[in-house]
């Protein structure tokens, strides 16, 4: 914790000195911090286009409840995060998401209807908390204060293995969202605009792109706590500035401007910018939150009724 | 081009109770009457197989079809080029024609959400027209049009029956006489 100054050319020549080695988790967390930017804003843009809602995010599919559930289990039970701290949380976190992805999945039915997806989305995360809850009264202090930090957003636990396994899952999203771009570009005309035009089945594939979103934003959940705040803002202040909903444009500069918001919320959270080291969460809800409201203020009211 | 044989319109029960049959072809325009909740959507939804009859087959010999009604999505952030470009290849001089025939002078990066309804509606008609339908199922396609704009639709849909199968339903009885080379009523 704090500010130290570092020989970069040092750090690059010896690697093992401390010079290098401070080099090194600061090139990971920029990292981590570019990738998580781009995912979250990527995965937002998808899980908008397909529950058509601007506002719909991870919260709303009950992911983001799944995954901290499955964090909440990891610390708050005694006796489960003994070893292998890193790799047992992701792990139970994207458990955590992939559960309340498939219970939505199986409740919601075959056919998806998005209305009653939200509903279930929003009575799971009931139940995650409702467990939390008691988990928490349970647990001791210790438990308590890791769980309580990792709600908070931060990318100190960002290492070499959260990078490769986020790569990995990014390069996978990213594929599969651009593959799709313009199945979800007439996907946002509606159910008969898109049976006239690609006759393929829609049930198949908006289970496809749930289950990716959902590995997805569960990994990222994992490593860096809830932040998925980015994926709102991002996708929302591009499509009202570039005046379009088009996927294929929409893509990259979501990619690039939310990397951008992380990578800045993260330079301001660890104390590059005044000196204080804060949570990233609090540090991305202060950037974003007159930015979405000042857009879709602005969007609504230009709408006729 | 389109054979309808012996189908039973409806969802879990059928909508009426005896089976409807035909063929028809290019040039001809069906006008489909009747009271509200009869079926005439229905029936044109079983015929652009977006919805299977529950019994009988249609045949229909091309995947170019135009079908407008009111159910298309204005989303929060679609413009007007989005929803005249999502899924289709549309050139500038088709775009700029059609907007001249319907006489809508709009700004393609305006919000679709920030149209009239009249405008929206012509914007939903101009869609389909820019996929160069061979079939053309318009379902109330008159609604929130002025009488200027209804007359331009009807000379338009003369024109087009050339080269295309157009069926439409409508409760404007001055409009279909005008377009109409044949009637189903319900």
């Amino acid at each position: 914790m704090g500010t130290v100054t570092i020989d970069i050319t040092k750090g690059f020549k010896e690697f093992n000195s401390v010079d290098g080695n401070i080099l090194e988790s600061r090139l990971i967390r920029a990292s981590v911090s570019v990738l998580v930017g781009a995912s979250c804003g990527l995965a937002g843009l998808g899980i908008q286009t397909l529950f058509k809602n601007p506002l719909a995010g991870p919260t709303t599919l009950g992911v983001n409840s799944g995954a901290s559930l499955g964090v909440g289990i990891f610390y708050l039970i005694p006796g489960v995060s003994m070893q292998m701290e890193w790799l047992g949380l992701s792990f139970f976190a994207v458990l955590g998401a992939l559960a309340f992805l498939f219970l939505l999945i199986v409740v919601a039915g075959k056919s998806l209807n998005l209305t009653f997806v939200l509903i279930v989305g929003l009575l799971l995360s009931y139940a995650s908390y409702a467990i939390l809850e008691v988990l928490l009264q349970l647990s001791d202090s210790v438990g308590i204060k890791s769980y309580v930090f990792w709600g908070m957003g931060s990318f100190t636990r960002a290492n070499v293995h959260s990078l490769i396994a986020l790569l990995l899952v990014s390069v996978m999203g990213i594929v599969v969202m651009k593959k799709y771009a313009t199945w979800l570009n007439i996907y946002s005309l509606g159910d008969t605009e898109l049976k006239l035009l690609t006759r393929k089945s829609i049930t198949f594939n908006k289970q496809l792109l749930l289950i990716v979103f959902g590995i997805w934003i569960g990994l990222i959940t994992s490593i860096v706590g809830p932040i998925a705040f980015v994926g709102v803002v991002v996708p929302n202040v591009l499509k009202m500035v570039i005046k379009s909903s088009n996927l294929n444009t929409l893509l990259p500069l979501t990619a690039l401007l939310g990397a951008m918001m992380v990578l800045l919320a993260d330079l301001i959270a660890r104390g590059a910018i005044g000196g204080f080291v804060l949570p990233v969460n609090a540090v991305l809800s202060v950037l974003g939150v007159p930015i979405i409201i000042y857009f879709l203020v602005k969007r609504i009211s230009g709408a006729r009724s | 081009m389109l054979e309808a044989s012996s189908i039973h319109i409806g969802y879990q029960k059928p909508l009426l109770s005896e089976t409807i049959s035909g063929s028809w072809n290019k040039g001809e325009v069906i006008v489909l009457l009747g009271d509200n909740g009869v079926g005439k959507s229905t029936f044109l939804k079983t015929l652009a197989k977006l919805q299977k009859p529950i019994s009988g087959s249609v045949e229909l010999t091309t995947d170019k079809i135009g079908w407008v009604d009111a159910s298309i999505s204005k989303g929060v952030y679609l413009s007007v080029f989005d929803f005249i470009s999502f899924g289709i290849s549309s050139t500038k001089e088709d775009i700029d024609y059609w907007f001249k025939r319907f006489e809508i002078n709009i700004e393609t990066s305006r919000f679709v959400d920030e149209l009239s309804d009249g405008q929206f509606r012509k914007l939903c008609i101009i869609r389909q027209l820019l996929k160069r339908p061979e079939v053309l199922f318009l379902d109330e396609p008159t609604v929130y049009l002025d009488v200027k704009s209804k007359k331009q639709l009807a000379l338009i849909i003369q024109e087009l029956k050339e080269s295309c199968l157009i069926f439409c339903t409508t409760h404007d009885l001055l409009f279909a006489e005008e377009i109409k080379t044949s009637t189903i009523k319900f």
